[in-house]
This record gives C-alpha cells, structure tokens and sequence, in this order.
C-alpha cells in the first residue's frame, strides 16, 4: 500500500502538465458485432509524413485493453495478409477506392476471413515547439552537480479517419491534440517533471475511438 | 572506523561506476562512429493477393541479379555492402508465381522458346543513405528494377523500370543499439516489398503486357487483376 501511494505520488510530482483537445465528428452510424475486429494503419505513403511506428501500436493496444475493449489486428499481421493492396504506394487513399478493394471477390474473401470491419488510418506526428532554459553538470574528485533549468514544449497532433468496410464508406474522424510543457530544474540533482504528451495523445484517441464504433456516447 | 568503512565503499562505488561510464562511453563511440555495415538481408515475402493471368512465363533469374551486392564508401559514414542477391529469387518467384499461372525458370531467353513469354528482371541502380551522412534519422534505400519482357522468338516486348523506395527510422531501435544493421536491413526489405507491390499491380496494366496477355491467355481466362 504505502509503494503504491509512493509511486503515485512520485509519477505525480515528476510529470508535467499536458493539455488535450478531442473533436469527433461522425458521418454515419456505427456498431460492432462480435467476431468483428479492428485494424489500426498509420499513414506511410510518399510525399505525405510518416506516423511514429510506435503510436500506432499504442492507439492498437490501447483499443484492445481497458473497459469495452475491442478486437484489434495487428497492422503488420493485416498489410502482408492484404499484400499487395496496403503498401505505401498502393493503400487507397480516399474511401473513392475502397469500393474497388471490397468489390474484388479475392479481398473480400480475405477481409472476411480475418474479420475486420473497421479500418482506422491514423496520421500526424509529435513535434517540439518550444525549449529554453540551460543546465551545466561538473565532476570532480568530490562528485558530480548539476544547476540550471530546462524546460520544453511539445506538441502531439494526431487524426484518425474511420472507414466501415461493411458500408465501404468512411464513417467519421476522431482528433487529438495534446500540449504539454516538460521541465527539470537542477540543484546539485537534475529532477525531471517529463509531460507524456504523445503518450496522452494516444490513451484519449484511442477512448474516443472506442466509444466512437461502439456508438458509446 | 564505521566512517572509514562507508568512506572506502562509497570510494569503491564510485570508481566501479566510471569504470562502467567509461565502457559505456567507448562502446557508444564505437556504435555511433562505426566505419559502416555489412548487412545480409533476410526475410520473406507475403504471396500476393491477386488473380493469376492464365500464361506459361518463362523466368530468368540471372547471376548478376541473385549475387548482387552494393557496395559503397559514405563519408563519415563509412564502408556499406548491401547484400540483396539471395533476396531476388524469394521475390520474383513469389510476385511472378501469383502472377501467372504456370512460371518456369529458364536459364537463358532462348530456352524460353515454346512459352508465352520469358521475365528477366534486373538491377539497374541501388542506392542509400544513412542517417550520419543525411542528418536525419532515416535509413533509406532505392532500388530502380528494370523488368523485361519477351516473346516466344527472343524478341522484348517491353522493359519497364520500377523504381522502390524503402525507409526504416533510428528510432524504432533501442538507444544503446546500433541501429546501422537492422536499420538497412528493414529499408531494404521494405523497398523489395515496395518493388513486388507495385510490380503485381502495375505492370499487367502496361499497354504492351495487356496487348501480349490478350493474345496468349487461355480462352477460360478468368481476366487480369487489378
């Protein structure tokens, strides 16, 4: 008990502040049934910029955990039994081509056989957008010490277009946008207070989008 | 004699932990500053979800394509090999196999003869880059293929280059491991993936291969994907 109130306490007094912004907006009702899963794709196609291979991950586990989870199929599991189809070149970009995808009797089969009913392309990045502040570390015979402060900005912008492959038709957009300013003062020990910008920006993308297709309000 | 005893450990403590902040430093310094790597690309290639063309190919997979091996001095980055050789059969046999219906390897053009058509793909240019010569954190590699088509007499009916693009970021791999290897090796396979892709969907909707499809596809054909 007294760890567990020592860990909250310490993740609490090292943690920064984050900040986070959820839109949604529908265009079609939703619902999932069961033997129905979900695959989370990130964006990779040329000219446009690359999602961190890891928050696709996250927002695919996040899906499958916690309260209401639902089934997921890993990204690479669903691109090589789709190959050639979800490669970066050749990945519909619009829902203008997934009726092609789901109108050929070969992928239809297939999308059948895995069970996947919803298709959620996520794109966006996480950038840092301020940082200032200096910290001077020395050692001697002695020891080591440290003094100063740094502080840094960072900004975690993510989209997530939903596509019903049953309806062959997108059925809504999910945002996130998490800020969160990170800091460590230095006295003697640098003491970091780290805001988990990207990390927030995935839980609370990933709790919409659950509530999203289970049309949970 | 308890302060001297806590003196002499906390002494001791100490030097143990240079000791190990130095062994970490020179090893970082090995990975970081590397003199290049020599990467063997491995892996497989999912089979193709599209319908076969009804056509017996012949398929040449040539000695400059299956030990081919890229070698190349960057600066600051050192000396790369990039061995795709052992690669090349794995994809060609996987793309052309859903491709067609019947495929026969065929050591030259002319022991073709007799079939619809023979496949000779080839290298034509590889390139890469790494991120202590870009700046930036991708391993990057491009491949510009040229895949040749000919008829039953020998004679080409086209060669189409197919350039594939693959990139792997540093950062997928853990800080205290060099990303050199695996991060090629991963570019690398994506840029084959790349390759494969675009060949099994691109190439049948070239004018000449659809020209050449209509007139050798077996009369039961069960028409061209995509």
């Amino acid at each position: 008990m007294r760890v567990a109130i020592f860990a909250l306490v310490t993740a609490g007094l090292t943690s920064g502040c984050v900040t986070t912004t959820i839109q949604e907006m529908r265009e079609a009702d939703t619902g999932i049934e069961d033997g129905e899963s979900v695959v989370v794709l990130g964006r990779h196609h040329k000219g446009g910029q690359d999602i961190e291979s890891g928050f696709v991950d996250c927002v695919s586990n996040n899906l499958n955990g916690g309260r209401n989870k639902l089934g997921v199929i890993r990204e690479d599991e669903f691109v090589d039994a789709m190959f050639p189809w979800f490669e970066p070149r050749t990945a519909p970009l619009t829902t203008t081509d997934l009726p092609e995808i789901i109108g050929h009797p070969m992928l239809s089969e297939r999308l059948g056989e895995i069970g996947v009913r919803y298709v959620v392309w996520v794109e966006g990045a996480t950038h840092r957008t301020d940082q200032g502040g200096s910290l001077a570390c020395s050692a001697g015979p002695t020891g080591a010490a440290c003094f100063g402060f740094l502080s840094w900005e960072d900004d975690s912008s993510y989209e997530a277009a939903v596509w019903d492959i049953k309806q062959g038709a997108q059925v809504g957009r999910v945002s996130s946008d998490a800020v969160g300013t990170s800091f460590m003062p230095a006295v003697i020990v640098p003491v970091p207070f780290i805001a988990r910008v990207q990390n927030t920006a995935c839980s609370t993308l990933a709790d919409q989008l659950k509530r999203f297709i289970t049309n949970d309000s | 004699m308890i302060n001297a005893k806590w003196r002499y450990r906390a002494v001791n403590i100490a030097t143990r932990y240079r000791r190990k902040t130095l062994l970490i430093g020179v090893c970082s310094a090995m990975v970081g500053c590397g003199g290049g790597a020599a990467v063997q690309v491995e892996g497989d290639f999912p089979k193709p979800l599209i319908v076969a063309s009804p056509v017996h190919v012949g398929l040449v997979l040539d000695d400059a394509l299956i030990t081919y091996v890229h070698t190349e001095t960057i600066e600051k980055a050192g000396e790369w090999s990039v061995d795709v050789g052992p690669m090349q059969p794995k994809l060609f046999r996987s793309v052309f196999g859903a491709m067609f219906t019947d495929v026969t390897e065929v050591a030259t053009i002319a022991d073709g003869a007799g079939l619809a058509g023979v496949l000779v793909p080839r290298i034509d240019k590889f390139q890469i880059a790494v991120p202590a010569q870009t700046r930036n954190d991708f391993y990057e590699v491009w491949i510009r293929y040229v895949i040749a088509l000919y008829d039953a007499g020998g004679s080409p009916i086209v060669e189409w280059p197919l350039t594939a693009y693959g990139k792997t970021s540093k950062e997928e791999f853990g800080p205290l491991e060099s990303a050199d290897e695996p991060g090629m090796r991963a570019a690398t396979m994506t840029a084959m993936r790349d390759a494969g892709a675009f060949l099994a969907l691109r190439f049948p909707t070239l004018p000449e291969v659809q020209r050449w499809l209509r007139a050798h596809a077996s009369p039961d054909a069960e028409g061209m994907s995509p």
